[in-house]
């Protein structure tokens, strides 16, 4: 997928998604739904700018941020 | 009638997750091997720490048991653990890989360690499915997104 492509899909699913966030059937986790795509939306932008060397040392850190996230679940 | 809109708001939730997901998750065609590999590690690592998110809140509005919300931490422990060794082993191996693919004896390596980093979340999402009509549809429609999400986050790397 290009970039042009992206940013053309982005633009079609933001509106989307806004029009979800909003809507009273839409409960906690399809929330979490929409902040996920949200969430990927964002790391694959972000991903297409940076060479690999900074995404290895981006997902390292985050890996080590989800144990820590995944741990804090367990002992909740 | 409520129902039934919120049935039809559901599955347009839902269709249009797994739209965003596909669109997002769909490696460039023109990335190398490596590149790829570092994406799907990368895009792993956020979709852990999304998935915590969704069964921390879940658990916190009363939506799972704490048996479940144990199994499912367990599960992304794991994953976490996984991952991380994954990520490494793209690090160490970078040197090795020729015009950005690697070795065929080290792309070997590299896919058993990420079937090992995919699997829990696939039988996460088995088990929740499993669930039946006793357990929570919405969080089963979570799992079976991300499901496929993982699905082709795989594909784009293999």
């Amino acid at each position: 997928m290009s970039l042009q492509d992206t940013i053309l899909a982005l633009n079609q699913l933001i509106p989307i998604l806004g029009t979800l966030t909003g809507h009273p059937q839409v409960g906690p986790l399809a929330q979490q739904l929409i902040a996920i795509a949200q969430g990927q939306l964002a790391s694959r932008a972000a991903a297409s700018g940076k060479t690999t060397e900074q995404i290895l040392a981006e997902a390292s850190a985050t890996w080590d941020k989800a144990l820590q996230n995944a741990e804090n679940l367990r002992n909740m | 009638m409520q129902n039934l809109i919120s049935r039809r708001g559901q599955t347009m939730m839902a269709a249009v997750l797994i739209a965003a997901l596909v669109l997002l998750t769909t490696a460039c065609p023109s990335d190398n091997q490596i590149r790829k590999a570092a994406k799907a590690s990368n895009d792993l690592a956020n979709l852990t720490n999304n998935v915590t998110d969704a069964v921390r809140i879940a658990f916190q509005a009363g939506q799972i048991s704490v048996e479940n919300k144990n199994k499912m931490a367990d599960a992304l422990i794991l994953i976490a653990k996984e991952g991380k060794i994954f990520n490494d082993m793209l690090i160490a191996n970078q040197a090795s890989a020729q015009n950005g693919t690697f070795p065929p004896n080290v792309f070997v390596q590299l896919s058993t360690q990420f079937d090992k980093v995919v699997q829990p979340f696939l039988d996460m999402a088995t088990q929740l499915n499993l669930l039946g009509p006793n357990g929570n549809p919405k969080l089963a429609q979570t799992f079976a997104a991300l499901r496929a999400a993982i699905l082709i986050i795989s594909a784009a790397f293999k």
